[in-house]
């Protein structure tokens, strides 16, 4: 069995490690070392989930008062980096289910599948490549949310399948699988609309 | 058929650069062979491009925001949030236990100032339990009762008294039964024992002594025969006399009539 500090140790950064003792002893220019460190990394993540800049910031900034409140409870054996994401991660998935609520009208795949073959465009106009991204996103937001934490991750985070492995505390075999899936899932859509 | 099954299921890793050289290999030339695995190929292939378009949307969302301002939004948590809250409760209270232990003391202190407003013996809380006590009242009802009935007694005995007195001015040889009957005499002394027997009442304790001297008096007067003689009325009028029985009575009468309401 490999230990967890193990398995971190390849890819932490030393310099991390001084930020984080640092910021627990309540050092504020350490903290903006990890704001400035992290925060295009969780923009990404976020913007993965939501598509929308306002509210990817949104999700930034709250990701940064939860570190700051709960840096204290982080364990120094674990990798910071995880910590971070999977706080990022959570806070998103809070945040889409409240939006879900607001929203009533989902659709599942099919129906935009369905409703997609319908009304096909010239692949050459620029309007098509604006549609194949307007369904990427709505097939995107309308995955599992397992296999949407590992498709952000994957693609907008361009992490390989052992880091993702990592940071969502399950097997390479999970991480691979899911992928899998999410990917065969857009494909259908992505695919039947041309 | 088991390389196309193998190679499927490698596809998306293959465009994730999630393969080795050798699978990689492998790949690419069981696709070059096989068409429903080429077809496979190119829809992920298609797919990857489109996934490619929002990369490059969010690569432009990046680069778009002017992270300068954003910084000073960012590290504005520490400034204002670390929390000034935890300062003025210690570690172990939460918010909860202090909040708790207030609601204790305020019920505490409620239930004390209660006590000390119906069971403290302060002139206003007796006044309070005074009104509330309903067998009070009736002891007030009582004694007041009793003090009429009193004063009526000595009033009638009073008169009784007085007309002995007055007999000794007319030296005559009248019998007592003309002005008084043995039956009056008679209710008085019933009377005269159940005020002797029940007077509890601190007010009344003085007529106590002057009721068992009426009753000698009335017994006196009761044996006498119906014929009476002049020397029997004078040591009656000596008896009352030495004792000063009228002027008691008077006195007495006043006295109870002054606690009338």
């Amino acid at each position: 069995m490999i230990e967890k500090t193990g398995r971190n140790f390849f890819y932490e950064a030393p310099e991390e490690r001084d930020l984080v003792q640092r910021v627990k002893k309540g050092d504020r220019q350490a903290f903006t070392g990890i704001v400035t460190l992290y925060r295009k990394r969780i923009f990404r993540l976020a913007y993965g989930f939501f598509h929308d800049r306002d509210d990817a910031m949104e999700i930034v900034q709250e990701t940064f008062i939860r570190i700051f409140e709960k840096i204290d409870n982080f364990d120094e054996h674990t990798h910071f980096r995880n910590w971070i994401y999977r706080i990022s991660l959570n806070l998103c998935i809070d945040y889409y289910r409240k939006f879900k609520k607001k929203n009533q009208n989902q659709e599942n795949l099919y129906q935009i599948f369905q409703h997609q073959a319908k009304t096909t465009i010239n692949p050459e106009d620029h309007m098509f490549i604006l549609k194949q991204k307007q369904i990427l996103r709505r097939s995107i937001s309308l995955l599992p949310k397992r296999q949407k934490l590992i498709f952000v991750l994957k693609h907008y985070g361009h992490y390989k399948y052992k880091e993702i492995a990592d940071i969502l505390n399950i097997s390479i075999g999970g991480v691979k699988s899911s992928h899998h899936r999410s990917i065969n899932k857009i494909k259908k859509v992505f695919v039947g609309m041309r | 058929m088991n390389d196309c099954k193998r190679v499927k299921k490698l596809l998306v890793a293959y465009f994730s650069d999630e393969l080795g050289t050798m699978e990689v290999d492998q790949v690419k030339a069981h696709v070059e062979k096989c068409q429903s695995c080429q077809i496979k190929y190119h829809q992920i292939q298609e797919t990857f491009r489109g996934i490619g378009y929002l990369q490059e949307d969010c690569n432009q969302a990046v680069k778009a925001k002017d992270w300068g301002s954003e910084a000073v939004r960012l590290n504005r948590p520490p400034v204002s949030s670390k929390p000034a809250d935890r300062r003025y409760f210690p570690f172990y209270l939460s918010r909860w236990k202090v909040s708790s232990f207030a609601l204790a003391t305020v019920f505490i202190l409620g239930l004390m100032a209660g006590y000390f407003l119906f069971y403290s013996t302060d002139s206003t809380g007796s006044k309070l339990k005074e009104s509330v006590n309903f067998n009070g009242a009736m002891n007030r009802i009582e004694t007041t009762l009793s003090r009429r009935q009193i004063l009526d007694y000595f009033r009638k005995t009073q008169l009784l008294l007085t007309g002995v007195m007055e007999q000794c001015h007319i030296k005559s040889g009248i019998p007592l039964n003309k002005w008084s009957s043995t039956e009056q005499i008679k209710i008085l002394l019933v009377k005269n024992r159940y005020f002797s027997q029940d007077l509890n009442d601190p007010q009344l304790m003085s007529s106590k002594n002057l009721l068992r001297k009426i009753e000698l008096i009335l017994y006196e007067m009761l044996i006498m025969k119906e014929e009476i003689t002049c020397e029997q009325i004078q040591r009656l009028q000596r008896l009352i006399h030495q004792e000063r029985l009228l002027l008691k009575i008077r006195l007495i009468e006043k006295e109870l009539s002054s606690y009338e309401v």
